[in-house]
């Protein structure tokens, strides 16, 4: 392992208050831009309603997709949309990691007084998430009232875990391969096949795909731990693997990804030499 | 052509540097491939013959979207790559080659193309033919026309996404909405559920947009369903592609004042 390239401390008490402090900064800069938060709200709206469009057809002509109904579909979609609004507010600038990177603007980071990781986290929020928000909640209740369903306390704790490891699964990948840059120094290319993979984990049960495809997003890039498996368990399905409880795994695959980004972050990091100008 | 051909050696040059990337980019395309071929292949078993149409022709237009996305989708980097300049101010940069701006992006972007057009597009093919099922196009005529029209696809393509870039300089930072862009374009153009499939009122509406002629024309010429004679499609394509890159002229010209004031 190489030293630390700074005399910096790590100390998360002081670090986290930063944070916070970061976050309040990003927001009022935020708010200067009207036009482009009204702009945001309609592309998300837009960009929903697409995809929630396309499984409609797809459903309207087949009945139903390997046995999920549209409405279980729909569940599945906002389930995975609102792990995915969380993100979208204070992570999603994680996906921007490589320019800093690549144009030697990460240096910055590293010669203040503070961990580099919350000044790049605390730098930018993103409203359009907050339009995620109220999508997914809206589909989540349709949908919830349409399967007729009547979750115990239990049941919504369990939703709730399964949503919060979402945030921290989504998070994670996107963080590891922004920090794939450190090495590889793009990492653009590999984010964007992410989100095909994403797109498709988010909108149709992982049962219409092939064995491979099926392992791929449970095994490699585990999106299919996001909304799929606790779905399966909280609407009682068999799951595609047919391994029994997949989906209480959610939080343990969550929290090894947080290991593996600190990890690899760390290294990133610590090998870290400036692209220059 | 000489320009044409020092673009098309830099796209390689650059790809080479990068090679993760070529890797990443390459399996994940023979995986979302074979998604495609599985999805369609399982659908068929719930519907056999659904929509008067083989399951071997289905899983072909499938697995020929993923392969086909892989390349034509080149085509939107022109608005990302506007973007950028943008926001970092270095679009100065390229009015002052000795270039005409639309020319350069369209040369940089046709580099790009080819590039991937032959390290994704051409992989993608051999793994289709070797474990997809996949068909040859019906007739050699349609296959010559899916090639024209495939072109004329990516020319619709890059207008589009031209005029998506000159958003950019105008109002607002399209990176955000990059997404949302790629999903009308799926979603509109065909490229993943074939325009048939689409109940009889929404099809008439994309029937009459642009975005059909990027993959759904030249992908239903390939596998015979197309609506209409290939030669009213390929007229189609040609009046959509000339109408766009005159309008994106117009705009940059237009834009190019706007600039010039602000420069200084």
């Amino acid at each position: 392992m190489k030293s630390e390239p700074l005399t910096y401390r790590f100390d998360s008490w002081h670090d986290l208050r930063l944070y916070v402090k970061f976050i309040g900064i990003a927001i009022r800069s935020r708010m200067q831009y009207r036009s482009d938060f009204f702009f945001g709200i309609a592309g998300v709206i837009v960009l929903n309603l697409v995809n929630l469009s396309l499984i409609w057809i797809l459903v309207a002509r087949f009945q139903a997709l390997a046995g999920w109904t549209f409405w279980e579909i729909v569940m599945l979609y906002g389930t995975f949309l609102l792990s995915h609004s969380v993100y979208a507010v204070f992570f999603w600038h994680l996906s921007n990691l490589e320019d800093d990177i690549l144009h030697g603007r990460f240096d910055q980071y590293l010669v203040r007084p503070c961990s580099p990781l919350m000044q790049f986290l605390g730098r930018e929020v993103n409203y359009m998430g907050v339009a995620d928000v109220v999508f997914a909640v809206s589909v989540l209740v349709l949908a919830y009232h349409n399967l007729g369903l009547n979750w115990t306390g239990v049941q919504w704790g369990f939703f709730t875990v399964a949503i919060l490891s979402g945030t921290v699964i989504e998070t994670c990948i996107v963080w590891i391969i922004g920090a794939l840059a450190f090495w590889t120094g793009r990492s653009r290319a590999i984010w964007s096949v992410y989100l095909r993979f994403q797109l498709l984990g988010q909108q149709y049960p992982i049962d219409v795909f092939g064995m491979w495809f099926r392992i791929f997003i449970t095994g490699f890039l585990p999106i299919a731990f996001m909304n799929y498996y606790p779905l399966t368990i909280l609407l009682d399905k068999p799951n595609a693997l047919g391994v029994f409880g997949m989906g209480f795994l959610s939080p343990i695959v969550a929290l090894l990804l947080l290991a593996l980004g600190a990890l690899v972050w760390r290294r990133g990091l610590a090998g870290y030499t400036s692209s220059g100008n | 052509m000489k320009v044409l051909y020092a673009f098309i050696r830099t796209a390689f040059h650059n790809a080479f540097i990068y090679r993760v990337d070529f890797w990443v980019r390459l399996i994940s395309i023979f995986i979302m491939m074979y998604a495609s071929y599985s999805l369609w292949t399982i659908l068929y078993r719930q519907i056999p013959d659904a929509f008067g149409m083989d399951l071997e022709t289905m899983t072909t237009y499938g697995v020929l979207g993923m392969m086909l996305v892989s390349f034509v989708d080149a085509a939107s980097n022109v608005s990302y790559y506007i973007a950028e300049q943008v926001r970092l101010g270095t679009l100065e940069l390229d009015l002052m080659k000795p270039l005409d701006f639309i020319v350069h992006m369209f040369y940089r972007n046709l580099g790009e193309f080819f590039l991937l057009l032959v390290t994704n597009g051409l992989p993608g093919l051999l793994f289709a033919y070797l474990f997809l099922d996949f068909n040859p196009p019906v007739s050699p005529e349609a296959g010559v026309a899916f090639l024209i029209s495939l072109f004329l696809g990516y020319l619709v393509f890059f207008g589009i996404s031209f005029l998506m870039g000159m958003l950019s300089i105008v109002t607002l930072d399209i990176r955000s909405y990059s997404w949302v862009f790629w999903s009308v374009v799926q979603f509109a153009s065909g490229q993943l559920v074939p325009i048939w499939m689409f109940p009889p009122a929404f099809a008439t509406v994309l029937l009459a947009l642009p975005f059909k002629d990027i993959y759904f024309a030249p992908m239903s010429i390939y596998v015979g369903a197309q609506q209409g004679s290939i030669a009213e499609i390929l007229l189609s394509q040609v009046v959509w592609a000339a109408g766009l890159i005159l309008a994106s002229w117009l705009v940059w010209l237009r834009v190019q004042k706007r600039i010039t004031v602000h420069g200084g």
